[in-house]
């Protein structure tokens, strides 16, 4: 099949132009590097498209596009750029797409894309942020020195994109023989000569708090608040969520249903256990009861999914608004201590979402040795955000203080296993080397469909795994099987972490779900004291990676530093287990 | 007006200066250059961050924030006899 592959520099908003051609939506963010795997989607050629005989393409032909992830050479320097300069092998024809406030900049991956002899055309994308830039291009000419068609767009809202499309037979190969990089400099310069205008433009409001976000003092003073109003928005959002949507929904309408199906299926039968679980004293307790209608499907919707959407939700606002790179900045030297450098903190970050993607995202990393390390971090030391909302439900009813407790202790990890992995890992962590770009005021339809996106993955990926989860839970507790294995792990739970022996089950099906798995804490025989909830949610999160993780953790590291990561993980949460046994 | 030649890792914040040359190895060249970071570009120097921490720039119309070591081998002529320009004055 046809391809057209977009390529560009990082953070020119191919993702977008992507979304505008195909319809599929991919996550588009305010930073360099948020694509670090190709995405792939299909297109109808439109049919009133003129002169498409002289084309590769025919008219309403389905064509594959593919969003490549930015680079600024086909020379690439990260995993994330192999798969770019990858990608362009299949390539029937390319768009380039370029950031038109950094025209000179661009033209350079350009210059070499004209060198492959691939059909090409070019996105002038960001056109409507030259004009307060004062940068003004004229497009004619550059077509016209370029020998490829040349079109204007402003993806986010649309604009360009027919005009775009309407190019098609005019993608033309660019006739220029492989060079050296000063003669592709030469050229750059004579055609931002001809074609570009620069104009004096006044410096304005949001230019300044660029500037003050990433010097020291000022810089510090921003981040703090800046997380600070995170967590709070976070909590206020969700817990009020909870409190007046969803906790009203569940007892109001969903429990009365629920109490007719449980006196049909006569409470003890093996199928009310499985479906309504355990009635506590006489009624269903949508967090002990663990069945499959009540526990399996509260814990994931009323109880997780309201965090999962406010954590987006401020997660894609300063995605999109470009904070997260400063954050980077100001945190490189910190980072460098445990083996990574600023960069980091964005796979970190997303690791607060969900791990698989953080995961990812660490292709952003330039060697195996900062890719292991932050692989092994994320995994232990970042809670997911189904896993932190079963923390604040659970324990932060306890009290604040016990979720203070169970955050301190996974930072301290993440930090001390940081900077023990740096002092005994062979190699060094490469320097910063960063684009970091301008604010963005967030466009509100495009956030919310990336938002709405991140929800809906949370749904598909989580509500089937909790289903049969607490199925399965179910069918190994009537067959006894928890009992038996508690039994050989009993010294451990009983001794080194103070546990009563059957906290085994929930720990090891943390596999599955942690969220599922943190929710079992509370229908163990023994109702755990405080502080036995506090160890037992700290190993929990910590202990293994849940099933989805260990599954691109495999891809990602390759069998055998995945096994080095897992034991590492397994090490390290006992240990951190015990400490906190001892000293509560 | 005489010219002095800095390191970028040595400039005060918010002082402007035109590139002269870029003293590293080839891996780290290929990668600035791609990015724009070239000989004959004008570059405003924003911050530092303390203890040999990343060094932020504003090159054209776009920041970049590289490693200490690195900012040590960017070579800048800057303008001599003259005071770094004041906040009010970037």
């Amino acid at each position: 099949m046809n391809s057209i592959v977009l390529m560009g520099n990082p953070n020119v908003g191919k993702s977008v132009v992507f979304y505008r051609l195909t319809g599929v939506h991919v996550i588009a963010s305010n930073y360099p590097g948020t694509t670090v795997a190709y995405t792939k989607g299909y297109m109808q050629i439109p049919g009133d498209i003129d002169g498409l005989e002289m084309s590769p393409f025919a008219p309403g032909e389905k064509v594959e596009i593919i969003d490549a992830p930015g680079t600024y050479t086909l020379e690439p320097t990260s995993k994330a750029e192999e798969v770019a300069v990858e990608m362009l092998k299949s390539a029937g024809m390319i768009i380039n797409i370029i950031d038109s406030t950094n025209l000179e900049r661009n033209l350079y991956l350009t210059m070499q894309l004209l060198e492959t002899g691939v059909p090409m055309m070019i996105a002038l994308n960001l056109w409507d942020e030259t004009k307060h830039r004062g940068v003004s291009i004229d497009v004619d000419k550059l077509e016209a020195l370029l020998g490829v068609p040349v079109v204007p767009t402003v993806a986010v809202t649309g604009e360009g994109i027919r005009e775009l499309l309407s190019r098609i037979p005019n993608a033309a190969p660019g006739k220029r023989r492989v060079r050296f990089a000063a003669q592709r400099w030469a050229e750059i310069g004579t055609l931002i000569r001809e074609a570009q205008t620069l104009t004096h433009h006044h410096h304005t409001l949001i230019e300044r708090l660029e500037d003050l976000s990433v010097r020291p003092v000022s810089g510090l003073a921003i981040a703090g608040a800046v997380i600070y109003l995170y967590f709070k928005a976070v909590r206020w959002i969700g817990e009020g969520l909870i409190g007046y949507v969803m906790e009203p929904f569940f007892e109001n309408i969903y429990a009365p249903l629920l109490d007719k199906l449980s006196a049909v299926l006569h409470p003890g039968s093996m199928i009310h256990g499985i479906l309504i679980g355990n009635l506590v004293d006489g009624k269903i307790d949508f967090v002990e009861s663990f069945g499959m209608l009540s526990t399996g499907i509260f814990v994931p919707v009323a109880m997780v999914l309201p965090y999962i959407f406010a954590f987006y939700l401020l997660l894609s606002f300063l995605e999109d608004f470009g904070y997260l790179p400063r954050l980077a900045v100001l945190l490189d030297t910190l980072l460098h201590r445990i083996g990574l450098h600023g960069y980091a903190i964005i796979p970190n970050m997303l690791g607060l979402g969900c791990n698989v993607p953080a995961i990812m995202a660490t292709r952003i990393l330039e060697s195996r040795r900062e890719r292991f390390i932050a692989c092994t971090l994320i995994s232990i030391g970042v809670p997911c955000a189904a896993l932190q909302a079963m923390i604040f439900g659970l324990v932060g009813e306890r009290g604040g203080q016990y979720v203070a407790v169970i955050y301190a202790t996974m930072f301290m990890t993440w930090l001390i296993l940081g900077l023990v992995l740096n002092q005994v890992m062979k190699g060094f962590s490469p320097e910063l080397i960063l684009e970091i770009p301008s604010y963005r005021v967030p466009n509100l339809p495009i956030l919310m469909k990336k938002v709405w996106a991140r929800v809906r993955g949370f749904l598909r990926e989580a509500l089937p795994v909790i289903l049969a989860g607490v199925f399965v839970v179910n069918i190994l507790y009537s067959l006894g099987l928890f009992g038996i294995l508690a039994g050989f792990t009993a010294p451990v739970m009983e001794k080194l972490l103070g546990l009563p022996r059957d906290a085994i089950a929930p720990i090891l099906i943390g596999f599955l779900r942690k969220d599922m798995a943190l929710g079992m804490l509370e229908t163990l025989d023994t109702p755990l004291s405080v502080k036995q909830l506090v160890v037992a949610s700290t190993v929990l999160a910590m202990f293994f990676p849940c099933i989805a993780t260990f599954t691109v953790l495999l891809r990602e590291l390759g069998v055998k530093d995945m096994l080095k990561a897992t034991l590492i993980m397994v090490t390290v949460s006992l240990a951190a287990g015990s400490i906190l046994n001892l000293i509560l | 007006m005489s010219k002095t030649r800095k390191r970028l890792a040595d400039m005060a914040d918010g002082e402007v200066g035109v590139i002269a040359g870029l003293d590293g190895g080839r891996g780290m060249v290929t990668r600035l250059h791609a990015m724009g970071v070239r000989p004959g570009k004008r570059i405003r120097k924003i911050s530092r961050q303390p203890l040999r921490g990343p060094v932020a720039f504003e090159i054209d119309n776009f920041c970049v924030a590289i490693g200490h070591g690195m900012a040590g081998r960017v070579i800048v002529n800057c303008r001599s006899g003259r005071r770094a320009p004041t906040k009010s004055e970037i």
